[in-house]
């Protein structure tokens, strides 16, 4: 018997089958390539996303370790080596921390160069070098405008510093580079040579504390694998922290940010299916008669089967390589818009190959799931039963009374009802990819960037001294990197509207017994059921002691800020009255101030009408306000953590506190001119030996561009694929319908119709049916979005939209339905009416 | 000897008022090694009888046993193997598979179950019919009447005990249409098989050793 299930012909059949119908299988091949193209784009953007919210939480970690072991010994930190468990490790030997009071709340190190060290903390000097020799410093550049140095090679550093045991030093070098570290806060260090620290520590290097960077064979579950370490090593009462990247709760964080973006995969997988299943379908009838002749000839349903496995691989292998190249090519371009801030291009440096792999696989099963399932839906069949459910229409429903006669028109409108399933899909994928399409335009033509500018800077651009362009960093007025020069030039450009200047001094001051009373009264007040304003200060230690300086003495912080048009305006555009008026003239008078305490209802400062004692001079109060200072660059010192603020205008400031620096400057401009004046502020940015921070107008534009398409991008991926695929199943329809009716056209001009007529008939029901979808599709469309998304648009509760609607999609779909609507039925009539009319008629159906 | 049995076969297409009784209680018996020609209008039911033989179909009511095999107990992939070795189909429209060379077609239900062909009869097969020199080449390549001398030698190859033919010569032309006649017969009688075949031929069904009759799904004497 010949029982045995030979798969080796199946694959002789698979083979053969891709040489014979070169025409469809290259479609199916171009459509396997648009499918591996969109799953390898969907993956690798999902797989960047996920990476860059990992690299962020290892950059707010600060190093690239997964452990970080701190106040070691340096045989402490050997035995830790050995673990078993550690993959390899980076030390460095710190003498101590600068403890410049300048360097506010940041910790920074004082540490013995090592170049792994430095590459794992990201913390290699991009401008000069590592230091070689004595008296050489390395810092990052937070640290040079805290402290008030030039960027300039060979520039002086003085460095207050202290060592493990509190000894307090203070040292001069010179700076021999500086790198930019925006987020490395936790992990900065200064570097210097082993000559330098054995010259500055006694005894360096055993009396230099040791931090250790351990990268694992496993890194998961870090805590515990650290405690691990430690107890089998012996090694007792050091810290040590964990990468915050390797955090399973983060992990999961990331994760989930990124999962909208891997959503997109289930509409490639739907949509894949149902175009490789379209064009499938094309030569159904043919491929159900040939199926039910391998049956008859005795080939079993496994084989069947392994011929379709073996189809379908080889499908997904033809398009691989091209589909590969095609997501990666999307996602180069795309990726930079979404994951933003790096230098080097995220799609490739997060570039892995999982997401290729990931990508053929599902294109590998949507091809597989698209062959399958008509073969599963025939599998059972016998194969008469087989040939008996091919797919031939036959008129139905009610006869009307004819006159006999039939006109093209007429012929057209009868293939209107024809294969109406077939319509159906057709109409069904363009009306989701159209409502997706237009929902989601509307949502992204309804942000408004001028909601958005005005939400996240007031002005256009804000240039801020170096040593306050992070909240971390504590304000030197020593830097001076702004200078009178420069507002003096800004005043003077064309497209400068408006130049605001913003000063700053902290002054101890002493309270009067009622001012001293009002503000403890104040804070003893309820902040709600549970606790006092004061206790829910709990977590400020400096804030309190503030408070309880100013309750037991009555002396407190003053912060005296200097303010001028752009920032005043904000002050009583933002700041509500608490007591008196605010007078503009009395104000500029030079006489007055504007106090201001917590941003609470009630007075929390010296009320209207009482004096203040600044730089000598006492001045009346002319209003006291909640205070908001959302708008002052980087942060004042510890000691003033619990301080009151005095506004006042800048001339008097300049009278008050002469030479002081300038903080920070808001600068309007006609935006006509925006390119040209940020051309002059990045050149300017780039001539100048001292760190400023400029938040550009373009800045601000740029990350509004990047949020809204971070929001709209995944659904207007899967609109465009589900449009494309929607179009594409129109077309399929189109020739689906003519080219099964190959015999019935040679029938017609058996009878004696024309070439011309054939065509036009075939135009007209192209025509036809993009006029039926059109009836459909437009008044569906306009009534779900017009009804549907202002209750949408409700929920979002976004505060930078401005409700927009629009059809758009519909507007440039349509078109593109008629023009497919005239072209296909043209190009399908060369093939209908190939061979001889005979030859025509004695095909098969 | 009997090698097909028919037992109160039917088959109905359709349902309600619509159904059609293709086959309505046949009872037939063919004879191992004679030449059996079934005759009658379209719709008659000729070659759902056909098919119900072959295992192409199964029937609503009845039983067909083919060489002691009862059709109705078999499972799918048991239906495919007895379709591989037991019977042989000669198709008006030949059914040969477009992208299989000649010689590929005709060993392609022994390639089916991994089987060698037996080299002499398969030299055999090719010379009676003919296709020494087109083994290599496409089934579109070839005539009408050479397609289907290859679709006969499919059918011989794996040595079936029946051949079913459903108009065998209907597509061809009268010269062709006889050698194909020829060339069956020659192949029942050189292999001791049996051959059941449709036709609409008088003369062809003259040649037979019985003739059935087919009207409305039933036999006629």
């Amino acid at each position: 018997m010949l029982a045995n299930n030979n798969l080796k012909i199946c694959h002789t059949l698979a083979w053969r089958d891709f040489k014979f119908h070169k025409a469809k299988n290259l479609l199916l091949a171009f459509a396997v390539v648009l499918i591996t193209g969109l799953y390898a784009f969907t993956f690798l953007l999902g797989s960047s996303v996920e990476n860059a919210y990992l690299l962020n939480y290892e950059y707010r970690y600060g190093s690239t370790s997964h452990i970080l072991y701190h106040g070691l010994t340096a045989h402490q930190a050997d035995k830790l080596a050995q673990h078993p468990n550690v993959k390899s490790t980076v030390r460095i030997s710190a003498l101590g921390q600068l403890s410049d009071e300048m360097m506010g709340v940041r910790s920074v190190k004082l540490a013995v160069t090592d170049q792994d060290y430095a590459e794992s903390i990201l913390s290699v000097p991009t401008t000069g070098r590592l230091p070689e020799k004595a008296g050489e410093i390395a810092l990052d550049e937070f640290t040079m405008d805290s402290l008030g140095v030039l960027h300039e090679l060979g520039a002086p550093v003085s460095v207050q510093w202290t060592d493990s045991k509190g000894g307090q030093h203070s040292t001069d070098f010179t700076l021999c580079g500086w790198w930019a570290s925006p987020t490395n806060f936790t992990e900065a260090c200064a570097w210097v040579t082993a000559e330098c620290a054995a010259g500055l520590l006694t005894g360096y290097p055993d009396t230099a504390s040791v931090t250790m960077g351990v990268d694992l064979h496993q890194p998961k579950e870090l805590e515990q694998q650290a405690q691990q370490i430690m107890t089998d090593q012996g090694v007792n009462q050091v810290t040590y922290t964990t990468n915050l990247a390797y955090n399973e709760a983060r992990r999961e964080m990331a994760s989930k940010e990124a999962t909208p973006f891997y959503i997109p995969a289930l509409v490639v997988l739907l949509c894949g299916f149902l175009m490789i299943y379209s064009i499938i379908h094309v030569a159904l009838d043919q491929d159900t008669r040939f199926f039910a002749g391998l049956k008859t000839l005795g080939m079993t349903p496994r084989q069947i089967r392994w011929f379709l496995l073996e189809k379908a691989a080889l499908l997904s292998l033809f398009g691989l390589v091209p589909g590969w190249l095609m997501g990666f090519g999307i996602q180069y371009l795309v990726t930079p818009r979404i994951v933003i801030g790096m230098e080097q291009n995220p799609a490739i440096y997060f570039l892995s190959w999982e997401p290729f792999a990931l990508a053929a696989l599902s294109t590998f099963g949507t091809v597989l799931l698209a062959y399958f399932l008509p073969a599963v839906r025939t599998g059972a069949m016998m194969p008469t039963q087989m040939l008996r459910n091919l797919d031939e229409w036959v008129p139905k429903g009610r006869r009307r009374s004819s006159t006999g006669k039939v006109s093209i028109l007429r012929l057209a409108l009868r293939s209107l009802w024809r294969n109406k399933g077939r319509t159906l899909l057709s109409l069904l994928s363009l009306l989701f990819a159209l409502l997706l399409l237009c929902s989601t335009w509307i949502h992204y033509t309804s942000y408004d960037e001028g909601l958005y500018l005005n939400g996240m800077s007031p002005w256009d651009y804000t240039i801020e001294d170096g040593s306050a362009a992070s909240t971390v960093q504590r304000y030197n007025p020593n830097n001076r990197a702004i200078t009178e020069q420069i507002v003096s030039d800004l005043r003077e450009r064309s497209e400068v509207l408006e130049v605001s200047v913003l000063k700053s001094k902290e002054v101890e001051l002493t309270a009067s017994d009622e001012l001293r009373q009002r503000i403890v009264d104040f804070y003893n007040e309820p902040y709600d059921e549970t606790m006092t304003r004061r206790e829910s200060q709990a977590a400020y230690p400096d804030w309190c002691a503030g408070l309880d300086c100013l309750e037991q003495t009555g002396s407190y912080y003053g912060i005296v800020i200097a303010l001028e048009d752009a920032y005043l305006r904000y002050v009583l555009d933002n700041c509500p009255v608490t007591s008196g008026d605010f007078d503009a003239e009395q104000f500029a008078d030079g006489r007055y101030v504007v106090a201001a305490g917590a941003y609470v209802e009630g007075v929390s400062s010296p009320a209207a009408g009482e004096t203040v004692e600044l730089g000598g001079e006492q001045l009346a109060v002319l209003a006291s306000v909640m205070g908001d200072t959302s708008f002052l660059s980087g942060s004042n010192s510890p000691e003033s953590s619990f301080h009151l603020i005095y506004f006042v205008p800048l001339s008097l400031f300049d009278q008050l506190f002469p030479d002081e620096g300038i903080r920070q400057m808001a600068v309007n401009i006609d935006h006509g001119g925006q390119e040209e004046f940020e051309h002059y502020l990045g050149s300017y940015k780039r001539g100048l030996n001292r760190g400023i921070g400029v938040w550009m107008r373009s800045d601000y534009q740029e990350a509004f561009q990047n949020a809204r398409l971070n929001k709209c991008l995944p659904k207007m991926i899967v609109g465009i694929v589900l449009m494309t695929i929607g179009l594409l199943n129109f077309a399929n329809m189109l020739v689906t319908k003519t080219m099964v009716r190959k015999k019935e056209f040679a029938v017609y001009q058996s009878l004696g119709m024309t070439s011309r007529q054939l065509q036009w008939l075939l135009l007209t029901e192209g025509l036809l049916h993009a006029a039926l979808l059109t009836v459909i599709l437009l008044p569906v469309t306009f009534f779900v979005t017009w009804f549907g998304m202002p209750a949408v648009f409700s929920q979002l509760n976004t505060w930078c939209m401005t409700y927009h609607y629009t059809l758009a999609p519909l507007w440039a779909a349509l078109p593109l339905m008629l023009l497919l609507a005239v072209a296909v039925p043209l190009m399908c009539c060369r093939f209908i009416e190939k061979g001889s009319i005979t030859e025509r008629l004695r095909i098969i159906v | 000897m009997e090698i097909v049995t028919v037992h109160q076969l039917k088959k109905y297409f359709g349902k309600g008022e619509a159904q059609v009784k293709a086959l309505d209680g046949i009872d037939l018996s063919i004879e191992k090694g004679k030449f059996t020609a079934i005759i009658g209008a379209s719709g008659s039911g000729k070659t759902t009888l056909l098919n119900m033989i072959g295992g192409l179909d199964t029937p609503d009511e009845g039983e067909v046993i083919v060489d002691g095999v009862s059709l109705s107990g078999l499972k799918e992939k048991e239906l495919a193997v007895f379709r591989r070795g037991k019977v042989g189909f000669v198709y008006q429209n030949f059914n040969l598979v477009p992208t299989l060379t000649v010689k590929e077609n005709i060993l392609f239900s022994l390639s089916l179950a991994g089987s060698t062909p037996d080299q002499r009869f398969f030299a055999d097969v090719i010379q009676q019919l003919r296709l020494e020199d087109r083994l290599n080449a496409y089934p579109h390549e070839l005539s009408g009447g050479g397609q289907q001398r290859v679709a006969i030698a499919r059918a011989l190859i794996a040595k079936p005990a029946i051949l079913l033919a459903d108009e065998p010569t209907g597509n061809l032309d009268v010269k062709s249409g006889q050698n194909v006649l020829g060339l069956l017969k020659m192949s029942v009688e050189t292999y001791h098989q049996t051959l059941i075949m449709i036709t609409h031929n008088l003369e062809i069904a003259q040649m037979a050793d019985r003739v059935l009759r087919m009207e409305d799904g039933r036999l006629k004497a």
